[in-house]
Parts: structure tokens; sequence; C-alpha cells
């Protein structure tokens, strides 16, 4: 017996193609380097902690699949790439995380939940206090959508791919997920992938671009202040149910999220408490949880190196570069129509990254100006960019396939 | 057919739907004040203690 046979994480090195050992290592690394940021709290710890160590086990756990033969290597923790039905049931009594993956992460049904978890956490009293500041301010933030799709497709992308990488401008994960899933299955991984990493930047990134494109005093400015209208439960509920509706039979593709995030808003107003727990503790934490962790172990050497890669991290960084600047530019639209009493910073909140975004907004502002809160109406820009980001899916998701 | 026509097209309707469904909550708050205002609400809890 060798030392390879018997310490097969690291006998397994020099079996691989050089360059697949090599992006394990690397992999190894940068999983425990995403544990440390998760930690200090410089990307999102939710979706960061079980990422990284997802990412550094799966690489480190490598192992020859057919005993002393040597010509078989993998992992049993799960194989996203199986797609025959009799090996898919082999597979799924063996490797311990293939049923999560199998029956929750490839059919859309994780993203669904994490959908779910998000519209109970969610308040639509803001967006239905200012429905069209809100709504312009998210379209104008949805120009990452858009802009970045014939950008992709100049560089080689099929419609498809294009598609799924644009949608990462919508800055909503379960979004990505499910346009991935539905017109590139095969970069499935690798793109939702960066749109989790990048989205997860969006903290530590906006602010520099907020600082770059808007000037001190105009970060500064107080929202004129209109009177204050209550909205009442039942009002969220029957705007709940119509807006549903209405977008379900626009775009059928993509009812199950739109299903699912305004039933989760629904159970919020209807003040139903033991669901509500059930949303939010249950399956919006547990949901993340294992998206994190997935994530992470989708991220081995040979799953990841796909020569398209570099184009989808440069494509996924300008989708959410041009989404902020177009929330930006919203920003300015709505201050010059309301004569100069509304603050452009609110803009940023049009990203649809909830609630990241807005708080990064009343950070800003307050950093200019301590008297200033905008939380209310960024907020009210934020909660309508998913719904925005969801329009934008749907049309892509109708549309694209129609073109191919 | 030109892929920044498919991006305007897409954007050009979803913009569309936007402005549609921002009408449609104003008109929803109207419908519903009117059917059920906030004083008719009083006047039943009023009764109701009564």
């Amino acid at each position: 017996m060798n030392l390879a046979d018997l310490f097969q994480g690291v006998g397994t090195f020099f079996y691989q193609e050089p360059k697949i050992a090599i992006a394990r290592v690397v992999l190894i690394f940068l999983g425990i380097f995403l544990v440390y940021l998760g930690k200090k709290g410089t990307l999102e710890p939710l979706i960061m902690i079980p990422m990284g160590f997802g990412m550094s086990a799966v690489n480190a756990g490598v192992l020859f699949l057919d005993g002393q033969k040597h010509l078989e290597i993998g992992t049993i923790f799960m194989d996203p790439l199986e797609t025959d039905t009799t090996g898919l049931m082999d597979i799924l009594q063996i490797d311990f995380l293939q049923p999560i993956y199998t029956f929750t992460f490839s059919n859309g049904l994780i993203a669904c939940l994490v959908f779910m978890g998000i519209g109970v956490i969610s308040d639509v009293g803001n967006l239905l206090r200012f429905p069209f500041t809100s709504m312009l301010i998210a379209m104008f933030a949805e120009l990452g959508t858009i802009l970045t799709f014939p950008i992709a497709r100049a560089m080689g992308l099929s419609l498809g791919e294009a598609a799924s990488i644009a949608v990462v401008g919508g800055a909503d994960g379960p979004m990505v997920l499910f346009t991935s899933m539905l017109l590139a299955n095969d970069l499935f991984v690798p793109i939702t992938i960066i749109a989790y990493l990048y989205l997860s930047l969006c903290y530590g990134g906006y602010p520099f671009l907020i600082r770059l494109l808007i000037p001190k005093e105009l970060r500064g400015v107080a929202v004129k202040s209109a009177k204050k209208t209550d909205i009442s439960s039942k009002e969220k509920i029957i705007f709940d149910v119509v807006a549903c509706t209405l977008l379900c039979l626009l775009f059928p593709m993509a009812a199950p999220l739109f299903l699912c995030f305004f039933l989760g808003n629904a159970i919020k107003e209807s003040g139903v408490f033991k669901y509500m727990q059930l949303l939010e503790d249950v399956f919006l934490y547990a949901s993340t949880f294992f998206l994190g962790l997935l994530l992470g172990v989708l991220c081995e050497g040979s799953t990841l190196l796909d020569p398209l890669i570099l184009k989808l991290l440069v494509l996924g960084m300008l989708a959410l570069a041009l989404a902020g600047v177009g929330g930006i530019i919203g920003g300015y639209v709505v201050y010059f129509i309301n004569g100069k009493k509304f603050n452009p910073t609110i803009g940023i909140a049009g990203v649809s990254c909830v609630p990241t975004t807005a708080k990064v907004a009343q950070k800003e502002v307050q950093k200019a100006n301590k008297r200033v809160v905008v939380l209310q109406y960024a907020m009210g820009a934020c909660i309508c960019g998913v719904i925005t980001s969801a329009i934008l899916t749907g049309l892509y998701v109708s549309i694209i396939p129609l073109l191919q | 057919m030109n892929n920044w026509l498919i991006a305007f097209e897409i954007y050009f309707l979803g913009f569309i739907i936007a402005v549609v469904m921002a009408a449609m909550i104003k008109v929803m708050l109207i419908v519903i004040r009117r059917l059920s205002p906030p004083e008719k609400a009083a006047e039943k809890n009023e009764g109701g203690s009564a």
C-alpha cells in the first residue's frame, strides 16, 4: 500500500491534472478566507461561513472512487453533474448532500423558500405610500440587468447564458438561481456562485460608488416630508393578492417566485404568528444555511474550471456596478422632479439586496448629515426592487426561449 | 434580432408593467378607502364597545 492510498485527500493531488490540483489548493485557502471575512462582517456571514467551510472541505476531501485503480477521483459530498436517473439513485444513497441538492437546489425549491422568508421580513407599506417614486428608482436600478445582456452576447455567450448573468444585476440571489436553472443549466453552478459572492460584496463596494457619484452636500439633503399615510394590514394583504395574481398571469414561468414572496408577506400582514415564526426562523434561516453550504461544496476545483468563468466574473461585476449607477441616476431623476427636495442617495436602495442597500443608503446619508433619516424611502425602493427584478426575470425567462 | 433591441424591448415592457403596477396601487388604495374609510371603522368600534 502506498501513502497516496492511505491519505487520499493528499494522494489525489498527484493523480489529478496540475491545474485541478492547483485550483483545489487555491479554493481550500479561499474557503478559509471567506469564513474569516464572514466572521469579521466584511461579507454576509449567513452565507459566507457555511460557504467557506463547504468550499475548503470539498476541495480537501477528495478520494479515489475506484479503490486502488486511481482512475476515478471525486468526493462523497455530492455530484451536481450527474443526470442519468440510475446513476442519480445510486448517488442519492451515498453522497450525504445529494438529496438536498437534487430535491431543493437544482429544482429551485430552495430559492422559493428563501423568497418566502424575504416576503415575511419585508414591509410593503413604504412601497404603497410612494409607489411611483419607488418604482421609478427600482426600474433605473435594473439598468445593470438590461445593459449586461448585449455586452454578454458580444462576449460570445448564448442568449440563455447572457440573460442568466444579466439577472445578477437585479441583485437577487433566488432570481439568479431560478433564471440560470431555466435558461443556462450548464452554467448554473458558476453563475450562482458568482452572484452570491458579489451580492455579499455590495455592502463593501456601494459606499464608494455613492461617494464617487454624489457630492457630499447632496448626500445630506433632507427629503421633503410628505404627510405620512397609514397603510393598514388589510390594504397590504389586498396588494399582495392582486399583485401576485397579476404577475403570475403575465409571467407564469416565474410564478413560483411571485407566489412565495407575496405569500410570505401576506402571512406577515395576517398576523399568524406561528406561520411567521415557521417561515422566518425555520424556512429562511435553514434555506440560507443550506444554500451557503451547497454553494461552497459546489466550488470543487474540477467543477469550476470552465473557460467561461473569467467572462462570468467580469460580467457579474459589471452587472452589479451598472445596477448601482442606474439606481443613483434614478435617485437624481427623482431629485430633480421633486424640485431638489429628495436625497439622490436613496437611489442605491433600488438595487434589491434587501435590506443591505437600504442600510447602505441610510449610513452614507447620515455620514453627510446626522439629522437626516431616509430609511423608510430607501426600504420602499428596496422592496420595489425585488418586484421589478421579478418582473424582468419573468420577461427574460418568457422571451428568451422564444428567440432560441 | 439585435441584442440591444432585445434588451431595450424587455426594459420598455418592464417599465410599462412597473408604471401600471404603481397606478394600480394608487387606485387600489383609493377604492379600499372609499369602500371602508377609517371613520366607518372607528364608528363600528364605538358601537361595539357601547
